[in-house]
């Protein structure tokens, strides 16, 4: 039996194995975007923060204009910062996963070399 | 078995993928796996810490040539253990990708074609069989996995059967059960569609031995294990483990989309007010156990479907408390944060505002109304909130004793499209308050929370355990959970379902955490309901048992004569505590017939004093005060004057009573009615529209009617036997009482009237109770035939029955010892005895 599980092992290290991986790290790139909600601050990127500013006032006050104006500027600028800073450590992350998923698979594909090399590599190290 | 040979089953593939899976783990075994990789992991991390520090040192100036050495050996022992650490991480996934449920068998069923799916468990047992190399299968080999099987360890310990007895059962087994490959497949997928599911588990395996092996059965038997039992256990045991093997493979989007986003927040607007006075909803866990569609289905989809609307989306849930008003929103919630609810409540905040509160924190009217509009323009503007407003009817009210119409207040809101409001009630307060407001009803939407049936509340219940396992240190056995349904449905009449089945699931598992035990069984059930409710809900033992078969003397001890009135209510309660009695009725109804003083009110006392414990838990009702139209009012309460019944308030302070009804032929027609559905059902509906239970009372009616009868036939010197039919038919004839009614009660029974010898006994048992009062006055009272013969003497009345001899006693023989104690002739200590002058002067 070891040796059917062996070649059974090795048929889906090289066959559903690599699918099954494929998903796992696009199902960790989607939930990455999908906790940052990327698509919504992208969509709302210059919306002000948290809901916060004013409503023109009725009848013509350049001044009152002019500074609800400048407060709503204020707010939507410091929605866009935030909205940014998320959106940058979104991809900050999703880079991590597509570095930290490309070097598990490199690792996962060699898998039946790397392991037996790894060990024998120990030994050496230790000895000399 | 039949029915199951004529189901087609198509096997898909003669060697099946996830039997990779099955091999791998028999090669190399997950608890193996899983301890030694922690083990590598921890050692890899330690060596690699440790590797850390020396590479460090390298660059100062205390390296050395041994810390060169050690650094080395170190990292070649990191090397060494990286390579294992690695296939065991990839053996690991390799296992769980490929241990999958796979579809496995097409079934031409009566509602089509269906394909099941063979899980792991399922796998592990047809690879165990050999059942794709071989043509015909023992079946008993399944045996052999019982006793390394987790599927198996936890179905019996969820049973309350001992492991050492599934040992013992084990040990004895020695037949072969072959049954053919085919038939095997037929009942497997027989069995998964029976219990309503497309998956094959370790659960059909278990329904399969039942079926097959007698003995099985019969050992499952002992331990009132049927097949419905065995089937809910194992398909709980099942979608457990279910449970516990998805979540290892956490990369998926099932339980990646669970995790809750937070981007999102930046879009809304702040709520510190209502922040003071609310909280958010949190998500539900259930339908992790529950499967799909199993509860309360139809109200949250209608809920989610109001809430999507544009405008007006604003939902008045109406339930009785306990009823799962909350679990519903903390189910949405749960659809919200996966993504899984309408499009438009993506990103919502179901935020829940103790009303109560809002009102109690301000003193004037114009305060409230600042609150409350400072609040609702926070909800609207903050753009992202379902406000649900709890107790809403009792907020209306509370905000119009401040002079404040909280409906016009917050009309303005409802009728936005910024804001939801979702408004509970129940249902009294909802027909009370709400229900006649139209400005209410134009703008909620009604949405009923139906209570959940038994079957739903067993899948709630098995929910709520693995919650309450995690807060004490005990197993639920199924039993459990099904006498927690059955008892709350049966005996707890506060409260609705599904709330008072976990409150006693709670109940009965503190019990069993206080004695020491581990698993929770129905006994624990059954003995948190008897706490709560004083009824006897146990198998009766012991010392109730001798009672029980007793009852008769017991009785006798106090009623003399009137044996067949006595035999029928000894008859009525054996029944009822052996589990005979019906489960809706009463349990027991009998009518009393015969004239005054004979032992009818008597025989009501003695059954409350020997039965319910305390002659104080016999209720007594005369019934001339309960004529004409307002006298089922009088019993059952008033909808108009909002006054409570009498007959309501006795059985919810004592649900577990006698209830005595003297001259009952005095009722109106109305009663009768009441009572017609009393007797028949066991509850009656009371002015509030509550149900008010009576199964769990004795219920005693009496009535002199016939009386004349009884004394022409006693006259007649006619058969004692005979009276009592003669009685009955004349009765029914008269239209004293109606058939229907009389044919309600369990028993009609005739009593006979008293001669001078009976009343001779029932002289001797109240000077006996005379005796006793002076007893603890420490005076022996002498209890003589002379005495006797002159009580009866005195007091013998043929009308009146045994009435007139307590007063006889009253009046004279308690006199003549009050005179005596109160001039000192009498003294504690003494014994008394009446002289033959003073017998004859009494």
């Amino acid at each position: 039996m070891p040796a059917v599980v062996f070649f059974e092992y090795l048929v889906w290290q090289y066959g559903d194995g690599i699918r099954e991986y494929a998903n796992a790290w696009l199902n960790i790139h989607w939930f990455l975007w999908r906790v940052f909600s990327v698509p919504l601050l992208l969509r709302t990127f210059f919306a002000p923060f948290r809901r916060t500013g004013e409503h023109y006032k009725r009848g013509f006050d350049p001044a009152a204009i002019a500074q609800t104006f400048l407060i709503n500027m204020i707010t939507r600028f410091v929605g866009m910062v935030v909205r940014a800073v998320l959106v940058a450590v979104a991809l900050l992350f999703q880079t991590f996963a597509l570095v930290g998923g490309a070097l598990l698979l490199v690792f996962f594909m060699t898998a039946p070399l790397v392991i037996p090399i790894s060990v024998l590599t120990g030994i050496v190290v230790m000895i000399v | 078995m039949a029915e199951n040979q004529q189901t087609p089953v198509h096997l898909r593939t003669a060697s099946p993928l996830i039997f990779r899976a099955v091999r791998f783990e028999a090669l190399l075994p997950r608890l193996l796996r899983r301890n030694v990789l922690a083990a590598s992991f921890f050692l890899f991390i330690l060596i690699g810490a440790i590797y850390l520090v020396l590479a460090v040192a390298a660059y100062t100036s205390f390296e050395s040539g041994v810390i060169q050495g050690f650094r080395n050996i170190i990292g070649g022992i990191a090397l060494v253990l990286a390579g294992p650490l690695w296939f065991l991480i990839v053996a690991e996934f390799y296992f769980l990708t490929t241990s999958r449920s796979e579809p496995l068998w097409d079934a031409s069923l009566a509602d089509g074609e269906k394909t099941f799916y063979c899980n792991y468990g399922a796998a592990r047992r047809l690879w165990r069989l050999d059942a794709f190399r071989k043509d015909e299968v023992d079946v008993a080999v399944l045996y052999q996995t019982f006793l390394e099987d987790t599927f198996t360890k936890q179905l019996f310990l969820r049973l309350g059967v001992p492991w050492s007895d599934v040992g013992e059962f084990l040990g004895a087994k020695e037949k072969r059960l072959p049954i053919s490959r085919d038939l095997l497949f037929q009942t497997l997928v027989y069995e998964a569609h029976e219990a309503r599911s497309e998956v094959v588990t370790a659960r059909e395996f278990a329904l399969l031995l039942f079926d097959l092996d007698k003995d099985f059965e019969s050992f499952l038997f002992q331990y009132e294990i049927r097949k419905d039992t065995l089937l809910g256990a194992a398909d709980w045991v099942s979608t457990l483990i279910q449970l516990e093997q998805s979540r290892l493979r956490w990369w998926e989007r099932a339980l990646l989309g669970r995790m809750p986003t937070f981007g999102a927040s930046l879009l809304f607007g702040y709520t510190y007010t209502l922040d003071k006075f609310a909280h958010d909803v949190r998500a539900g866990g259930q339908g992790a156990i529950i499967p799909k569609g199993a509860v309360h289905v139809a109200e949250l989809s209608e809920i989610a479907e109001i809430l999507a609307r544009s405008a007006q989306a604003n939902v008045l849930l109406v339930g009785e408390p306990g009823s799962g008003k909350m679990a519903i929103l903390e189910q949405l919630t749960r659809l919200i944060l996966e993504g899984a609810a309408p499009a438009p409540l993506w990103q919502k905040r179901l935020v829940t505002m103790d009303t109560m509160a809002l009102t109690a924190t301000t003193k004037q009217k114009g305060d409230l109304e600042a609150l409350v509009i400072k609040v609702m323009n926070e909800a609207s503007i903050a753009g992202n909130i379902v406000l649900i407003l709890e107790r809403f009817p009792e907020f209306i009210e509370s905000a119009a004793y401040l002079g404040v119409n909280a409906v016009t207040l917050l009309e303005p809101y409802l009728e936005g499209t910024q804001l939801q409001v979702v408004a509970l009630s129940d249902k009294e307060q909802f027909h009370r308050t709400l229900e006649t407001n139209p400005t209410i009803t134009k703008l909620f939407e009604k949405v009923e929370v139906k209570e959940p049936e038994g079957a739903s509340t067993v899948f709630i219940l098995e929910e709520s355990a693995y919650d309450l396992e995690k807060r004490y240190p005990v197993v639920v056995s199924y039993q459990a959970l099904l006498a927690s349904t059955d008892l709350a449905d049966r005996y707890i009449t506060d409260g609705a379902m599904p709330e008072k089945a976990i409150d006693l699931l709670e109940r009965a598992i503190t019990q069993a955490v206080a004695a020491g035990e581990r698993v929770v069984e129905k006994r624990h059930v059954e003995r948190a309901v008897e706490e709560r409710t004083h009824i006897p809900v146990q198998k009766a033992s012991g010392k109730e048992v001798e009672q029980l078969l007793k009852m008769e003397g017991t009785l006798h001890q106090r009623i003399i004569g009137q044996h067949v009135a006595i035999t029928a209510i000894a008859n009525a309660l054996r029944r009822a505590r052996s589990g005979l009695h019906a489960g809706k009725r009463p349990i027991g109804s009998f009518l009393f017939l015969g004239p005054t003083g004979v032992g009818k009110t008597e025989t009501a006392k003695a059954l409350a004093q020997i039965y319910f414990g305390s002659e104080d838990l016999m209720v007594r009702f005369d019934m001339s005060e309960f004529q004409g139209p307002e006298g089922v009012n009088k019993l059952i309460g008033s909808f108009d004057t909002g006054e409570p019944g009498a007959l309501a308030n006795a059985l919810r302070a004592h649900p577990f009573s006698l209830l005595l009804f003297d001259e009952f032929e005095k009722s109106s027609r109305e009663v009768v009615n009441l009572f017609l559905q009393i007797l028949e059902e066991g509850f009656f509906t009371d002015a509030r529209g509550k149900r008010v239970s009576a199964r769990d009372t004795i219920i005693i009616t009496t009535s002199n009617a016939g009386s004349n009868l009884i004394w022409d036939m006693v006259r007649q010197g006619k058969d004692p036997a005979l009276l009592q039919k003669e009685v009955v038919d004349a009765i029914r004839q008269e239209g004293i009482f109606a058939p229907e009614v009389l044919n309600r009660f369990d028993a009609v029974v005739v009593y006979e009237p008293l001669d001078k010898e009976k009343l001779q006994h029932v002289a001797r048992l109240l000077l006996a109770e005379l005796a006793a009062h002076l007893k603890k006055q420490d005076i022996e009272l002498v209890i003589t035939d002379d005495l006797i013969a002159k009580v009866v003497e005195i007091g013998f009345d043929p009308v009146m029955g045994a009435r007139p001899m307590r007063r006889a006693i009253t009046d004279r023989v308690e006199q003549i010892i009050a005179r005596k104690l109160l001039d000192g002739s009498l003294q504690r200590g003494q014994t008394f005895q009446f002289t033959p002058e003073e017998v004859s002067k009494l």
